[in-house]
Order: C-alpha cells, then structure tokens, then sequence
C-alpha cells in the first residue's frame, strides 16, 4: 500500500471506541422514551418506545458499565496521570460524563427514590446535561480521525440532542399558553 | 388483593391468591417469597458488569513469562579501565524553556542548534537550543503527538500522534510534507534508521510498521501480541527492538522482517528503548521503576538501574557509551555509569513526568522535556 495517496477513509475502531460507542447507544436509549412522547406522541405507544420506557432504569446502568469500560481502555493508553490537571483538562468533558454516570447509577434504585424525594429527579436531570457534553466529546475527540463508527455516533448523538431542543420549546410553548 | 365475589370459584379466579389463603395474614411474607424477576436487560447489564470486571482483572495481571532478574546476572563484562572518567562529569541546570504546553516528545540536533517538540495539541515547534527562540512551528496533528525524530542532518522531522497518523515533514523548505497512514490505533513510538531511509512506528494496534521516508511506502509489519510502545533501530541500522506493555522486548531483523530474538526481564509496560553507540548493548525504561541494560550477544541482562521512585518514561546513552540517562515519572532525571551500574547524580527541576532525555553529540548537555511544558538543558561544569 503507498501510503502517501491510498489513506484509508474511515479506520475500523479500536476496542476502546466500540465500548465508547455502545455506551452512547445505551445512553440515548434511555433518553428516547421521554423524547418521542413530547416530540413525536403518534409514537408514544408503540412497543418499542414502551420497552425502552420499561427498562430505561437497566439501560441506564448498561450504558455506565459500558463508558466505565470505554474509558479503562482509553486511560490505559493514553499516559492519564491522575495527579496532574492538564490531563484532566484535555478530557474534561468525558471526565464532567462519567462522573454524571456515576451519580445516576449509584442513585437509580428505589431507595435512594425515597431518601432523595424531589431532589432525585433534579439530579437525574443531569442526564440532559450528559448530552450536550456528549456531543462536545464526541465532536472533539474524534476530529480527523474518523473512524467507521464515528459518523453513526455522531448523527445519534445530534440527532437526540436536536429532539431535546424541540422538546423543550414544545413544553415551553405549552407552559406559556397555559399561563 | 382484589376480591369481588365470595363465590369460591369466582375469588379463585379474580384474587391473586387462592381461598384458603385470602385470610392469612401475610401477604407480605407471600410477597415476600416471590422472587422478583430481573428483566433480560438487567441480566444482560450484570453479565457485562462482569464480563467487564473479569477483562480489567486478567488484563491488570502481570505477565507470567518475565525471567526475574538475578543479581548474579548483572555481570561486570562490560566494566572498562577508565570507567571512572565518567564519575568526574557532574551536570549542572543551565537553561530552560517553557514550550507550548503539554509535552510528551522531543528530539535534539546538536550540529543545527535545534531542538523540536511534540505538543499535546497535535503541532510540532522548532527552537534554538542555544536562545530558546521559537523558529518554526507546525500545526500537523489532530490529536497529541507522542513521539517524534529528527533526521541525522536534521533536514526531516518524523511525528507520530494519537490520530494514527505519521507526518513527514521538511524543515528547510517548510512543506507540510505527507502523512503516512495505516496504523488504526495511536501510534506511541516512532525511530528513524542512521541513513534516514527508513521510519519505523510502534502502535498501540500491536504492530510496528517500517516505512521508506522518501516514498512513504509500507515495507515491513512486525506484530506484538500486546500494544507497541518503544521502538529503536540498532546504530548499524540492522536491528529493530520493539518493546510492548506487558514487557515483551523483541528483536527484529530489518532487512529479511524477521524476529531474531525475545528479551524477558520486564513485567510492564517497555516505555523506551535505546542501543548503545557501539551496538552491542540495549537499554529499557519500564514502567516497573526501572531501567534493564542487556547485552545483544548473550540477550541477557547485564544490568540494572534500580532508584527511581516511579516509571521510567525514558532512557538515553552518552555519545561515549558511558553513562546513561533515565527520566521519570517522579520529575527527577538521574545518571548511571554503565560499567559499574552505580547512581551517579540525580536532576532536579521539572514539576511534572519527564517522558524525554537526550544527550547531545558531545556528551557534555543534556535535554529533558517534560509534560509541565518546559524544556531543561543540563550541562557539565
């Protein structure tokens, strides 16, 4: 192979990135349900989005368990030094991610439901701002380097982000005219 | 419970439970002994928690083939009369540069008065070694470059970085200069042969890729079993090692692409590689906290450099064959005579990991580079 002019278009993806990406998939699965109801209700009662809907709490955690193995990977090659900031800097947004992760998994059961009262539903609305961060990440660490999996995440990730934004005009909207 | 009829059969039917327990007092404890049923994808979620915990554990394992190194190995074959004009030289901090950011690679070329350095941010700066002057600067990369070599008349400037890629580029007319592509994952190390023919690069895809600079074209691939992170080419431009991050050093033949020999004395991660001026002996910095000195004839280990309290990011030989220089992860270089394998000095200044050191031509400076950004120059009174 020249390499000078017969460069690869899309790389496959390292072990890394495939759990990376998988926990993205788990992770805008949960997000779908209340999505879809708002923003799409013709499709609010299908079986698709009703199991998603039932098994959100599951996902959930698949997708933690998954980033958790994403950035293993990742740490284990990329030099992360724990004791030094710049590293922290250079992935704060995936850092900021799994640190929200971490806060939903280890609160999504019914008890901490019950201990936390109203408070646990204003900390799982973090969940609104992993996917911006999300976003961010996938865009910043991916760029010139693509691999096959990167246009697909990418696309996802947007696409449920865009549907948040609708979502949440169309309930402003409906506040306000209510009021 | 649900109950609308006290027909025996119709309660039966409509009530969760039969008649003849519908007065027992226990729905609780009944409730109770209903195990609730996990639904498959929390099944599907413990499973991978496992399966995920069990890959860390057996990749966190330490590799089971290393040889423990005896002390009795560390023989005194190399050991020369005048070993000890070495123990007069004592270096001493002269200049330092901060650099633009994070640094995980450098090189020095003494004839042209330069040195360049791989940033974080995926460009590649030319200083004055003499000033410290910013002369060129190069944004080549997208992601951070950890690796890169100057060629011997410092014409060329070889990059390796996390986005997979090689670039080449010419110094003395500024071109951007070609990337070389085929690796699919970050590429750790990268060395240039002696007539600068060849480049080679070490991946974290478990290959190191030989490359012909001037036409950019793949001529050998040689495969690691873990990812490749240290690759050097022996001073005759015959050998190729390449160490990986279970520990495995392995020796290749560069002109027929085929294995000559495996080192085993490391557990961990091999993080540099360098031979001797005379060729005949390899040094290893390894994330075990030590540096092993082997000698090629025997491929045994001749010595040890024991003291760094942390990683050895990187290891350099003394144009003299000498000395040897170690940076690590504790911000401390030191300095070990080979013949007797005694710590001579340790250097102090960098705040953060050093991941570079290199002696210049006359053996009298040394360089350091280390991820606080800064570049140090040490030299002898």
């Amino acid at each position: 192979m020249n390499a000078l002019s017969e460069a690869l278009p899309l790389d496959f993806a390292p072990l890394g990135n495939n759990l990376g990406f998988l926990a993205l998939a788990a992770y805008i699965a949960t997000l779908v349900p209340t999505t879809v109801r708002i923003v799409l209700p013709q499709f609010k009662s299908h079986n698709a989005v009703r199991w998603l809907l039932k098994q959100r709490r599951a996902i959930g955690i698949l997708a933690f368990v998954l980033a958790v193995g994403h950035t293993y990977f990742v740490v284990r090659k990329r030099n992360f030094d724990f004791f030094d900031l710049h590293t922290y800097q250079a992935s704060a947004e995936g850092a900021s991610t799994l640190i929200i992760f971490t806060l939903l998994s280890i609160t999504s059961n019914d008890w901490s439901i019950k201990r936390l009262k109203k408070n646990w539903k204003r900390l799982h609305t973090l969940t609104y701002m992993a996917m911006f961060l999300l976003t961010w990440h996938v865009i910043n660490k991916m760029a010139g380097q693509w691999t096959m999996i990167t246009p697909i995440a990418a696309t996802s990730i947007l696409t449920i982000t865009v549907l948040f934004c609708i979502r949440q005009l169309t309930e402003f909207r409906k506040h306000r005219s209510n009021s | 419970m649900i109950v609308t009829s006290t027909s025996p059969q119709t309660t039966s039917r409509l009530s969760l439970y039969p008649t003849d327990q519908r007065h027992q007092p226990k729905a609780r404890k009944v409730k109770g002994k209903r195990p609730k049923q996990k639904s498959t994808i929390e099944k599907l979620g413990l499973i991978s928690l496992a399966a995920a915990g069990i890959t860390m554990l057996i990749d966190l394992a330490p590799a089971t083939i290393a040889t423990k190194i005896q002390p009795t190995d560390m023989v005194a074959s190399v050991a020369k009369a005048d070993a000890a004009l070495t123990l007069d030289r004592q270096f001493e901090p002269t200049q330092a540069f901060a650099g633009n950011g994070v640094t995980y690679a450098s090189d020095l070329h003494s004839k042209k008065h330069i040195f360049a350095t791989g940033n974080f941010n995926g460009t590649v700066d030319i200083w004055d070694s003499t000033s410290g002057k910013l002369q060129q600067s190069h944004a080549i990369h997208s992601d951070a470059i950890e690796d890169i070599v100057l060629s011997s008349n410092g014409e060329l400037l070889a990059s390796s970085s996390w986005d997979n890629t090689i670039h080449i580029t010419n110094l003395d007319n500024r071109q951007r200069g070609y990337s070389l592509i085929g690796h699919t994952d970050d590429i750790k190390a990268l060395t240039m042969s002696p007539d600068d023919r060849l480049v080679v690069s070490g991946s974290f895809d478990k290959s190191a890729k030989v490359w012909d600079v001037q036409s950019g074209k793949l001529l050998h691939t040689f495969e690691h079993s873990h990812g490749i992170t240290s690759v050097a080419i022996s001073p005759d431009g015959k050998i190729l090692a390449s160490g990986d991050r279970r520990g495995k050093i392995s020796l290749w033949d560069l002109d027929s692409g085929l294995k000559q020999a495996t080192l085993h004395g490391h557990t961990r991660t091999v993080w540099d590689l360098v031979f001797s001026p005379d060729g005949t002996m390899l040094l290893s910095g390894n994330q075990d906290k030590t540096a092993i000195l082997w000698d090629l004839n025997t491929l045994a280990p001749v010595g040890i450099f024991e003291g760094h309290q942390r990683a050895v990011y990187a290891v350099a030989f003394s144009p003299d064959g000498r000395t040897v220089a170690t940076g690590s992860y504790d911000r401390t270089v030191k300095l070990w005579d080979v013949t007797t394998q005694q710590h001579r000095q340790t250097l102090e200044g960098h705040k953060t990991a050093i991941w570079g050191v290199e002696f210049d031509d006359t053996g009298t400076r040394l360089m350091s580079s280390s991820t606080d950004g800064n570049i140090r120059f040490w030299a002898t009174q």
